[in-house]
């Protein structure tokens, strides 16, 4: 397992007049889980965009190892490192094996098979089905099973348990487990805090542009969630 | 009425008995215009995407020039390069006109705006998530604008047979261009209206039996993808 370190510091950005995202910091490591919440419209997907270098941002710097660089020029490591996944998944044309091979094509390095992903993520039934036609809770374990061919380093998931049922959202936890138990870096954006209480390490808020980290001891709705973390194990 | 059932039958048994002169004339019109899609969807496909992906100055100026620039009459562009390519023009030291080159060159530019422009909606109409998804998975910009490319492969199909109907028949680029010049750049339209003009109606009705029931065969192929264009994903 590695150990690393992104420190993104001063995010900001503008939509035309409007500051959705003003200097914010975040800095994720390995195994590390970082909960993000905030109302809708406050800049959540936003923010995970520019993480994954998939949006440019108004201004942002990126301190990775010892090295403290424009968002801009860090750009191509962040795409390498991150990967962010859709609060509604895209699943390509063709089935679900069609997706998974894809992702293998494309990380030619991957130590991980076909095979091995179909296991972890459960895919066996629905391997063969054309991708569009999968449910919302199924095209999430296709999407997650991609990330788990993909080892990145950290993966940005955009709230991942929005249109899942109860049994599917436990599914979605474990295996968020199993990654961060791996040593990825995982950011989520989510209305459903609660969920998450045994996995986080790290509870970041997004409102009027600010991000603020909320202290352990600001507990939601009377649950201490540092104390329920200790409870749990591995976590 | 006896001479025209007389000419239908006569032009039947040139097609079925496969006459030299009539085939020789469908071969060179089909040879002409595949050269001329074929070298013009690379370029069109690139400039689609690029319209489609990057905002720039003059961007929609482009995008409504190719859009009026389909229903620009044949012979204004044949009039156009001919007169680049003519002894005494620009381009007349390429001793090019009356040659299939020049027919392809004006029916790569017949077909251009109707690629593009067809190529451009179908790129719109792709989800943004698709090049996201790709390139967070991995792929580098040339492998995400390949899987993209696939994602909208029927619209592009679509725009690949419209292309083709409309330079496989027209007459007025091809007459100018080519000259009609027997075995060598007479091809279907410049025959029909050569031999019509001559009172031959048999090859002419042969030649236009295959332009009609090209019309046809495309014509099935274009709604067969319409169908299979209809989106399966409500999102
Ligand atoms: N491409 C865009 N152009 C203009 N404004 C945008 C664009 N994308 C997002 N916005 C605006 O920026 C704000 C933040 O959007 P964002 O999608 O990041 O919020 P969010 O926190 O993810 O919301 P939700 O919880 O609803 O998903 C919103 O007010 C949105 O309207
Ligand atoms: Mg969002």
């Amino acid at each position: 397992m590695s150990r690393f370190r992104y420190a993104f510091q001063g995010i900001t950005h503008r939509y035309r007049t409007r500051t959705v995202i003003s200097e914010a910091r975040i800095t994720v490591r390995d195994g590390q889980f970082t909960l993000l919440v905030g109302d809708n419209g406050a800049g959540k997907t936003t923010l995970l965009k520019i993480m994954a270098g998939l949006q440019r941002p108004l201004k942002a710097e990126v301190l990775i190892g010892e090295v403290q660089r424009d968002w801009r020029q860090w750009r191509k490591r962040l795409m390498e490192d991150f990967m962010y996944l859709h609060q509604q998944p895209y699943l390509f044309d063709g089935s679900v094996e069609r997706n998974l091979r894809y992702t293998l094509r494309v990380n030619p390095q991957s130590c991980h098979t076909l095979e091995q992903a179909i296991e972890w993520a459960d895919l066996g039934s629905i391997i063969d089905q054309p991708a569009k036609n999968l449910s919302g809770g199924e095209k999430q374990r296709v999407a997650i099973a991609r990330a788990f061919l993909r080892d990145p380093k950290v993966i940005l998931l955009d709230e991942p348990t929005a249109n899942l049922d109860q049994a599917s959202k436990r599914r979605m936890l474990e295996l968020l487990e199993k990654l961060k138990g791996g040593g990825m870096g995982i950011v989520i954006a989510s209305h459903d805090p609660d969920l998450f209480l045994s996995l986080q390490d790290e509870r970041l808020q997004l409102r009027r542009g600010r991000l603020t980290n909320l202290q352990p001891r600001e507990k939601i709705e009377g649950v201490d969630w540092i104390n329920h973390r200790r409870r749990s194990p591995g976590g | 009425m006896g001479n025209l059932s007389d000419a239908l039958i006569e032009a039947l048994k040139l097609l079925l008995t496969g006459d030299d002169a009539t085939w020789t004339i469908i071969g060179i019109s089909f040879r002409v215009s595949t050269l001329a899609i074929l070298s013009a969807i690379p370029p069109a496909l690139l400039t689609a995407f690029l319209l489609a992906h990057f905002r720039f100055p003059g961007r929609k100026l482009l995008i409504s020039i190719f859009s009026a620039l389909m229903s620009v009459p044949a012979v204004v562009v044949g009039l156009t390069l001919f007169v680049l390519l003519s002894r005494h023009g620009p381009l007349g030291d390429w001793r090019m006109l009356f040659t299939q080159t020049a027919m392809v060159m004006g029916q790569f530019l017949l077909s251009f705006p109707i690629l593009v422009s067809m190529a451009l909606a179908a790129f719109q109409s792709v989800d943004q998530r698709a090049w996201e998804t790709a390139r967070t998975l991995g792929a580098d910009p040339m492998q995400a604008f390949f899987t993209l490319l696939h994602e909208v492969r029927f619209g592009l199909m679509t725009a690949l047979l419209a292309g083709f109907g409309r330079i496989i028949a027209e007459v007025g680029a091809s007459m100018m261009l080519g000259g009609n010049i027997l075995n060598y750049t007479r091809n279907i339209p410049t025959a029909i209206a050569l031999e019509t003009s001559k009172g031959n109606f048999a090859q002419g009705i042969a030649l236009g039996i295959v332009l009609v029931l090209l019309a046809f065969v495309l014509n099935a192929f274009l709604h067969a993808l319409s169908h299979r264009n209809t989106p399966q994903e409500a999102v």
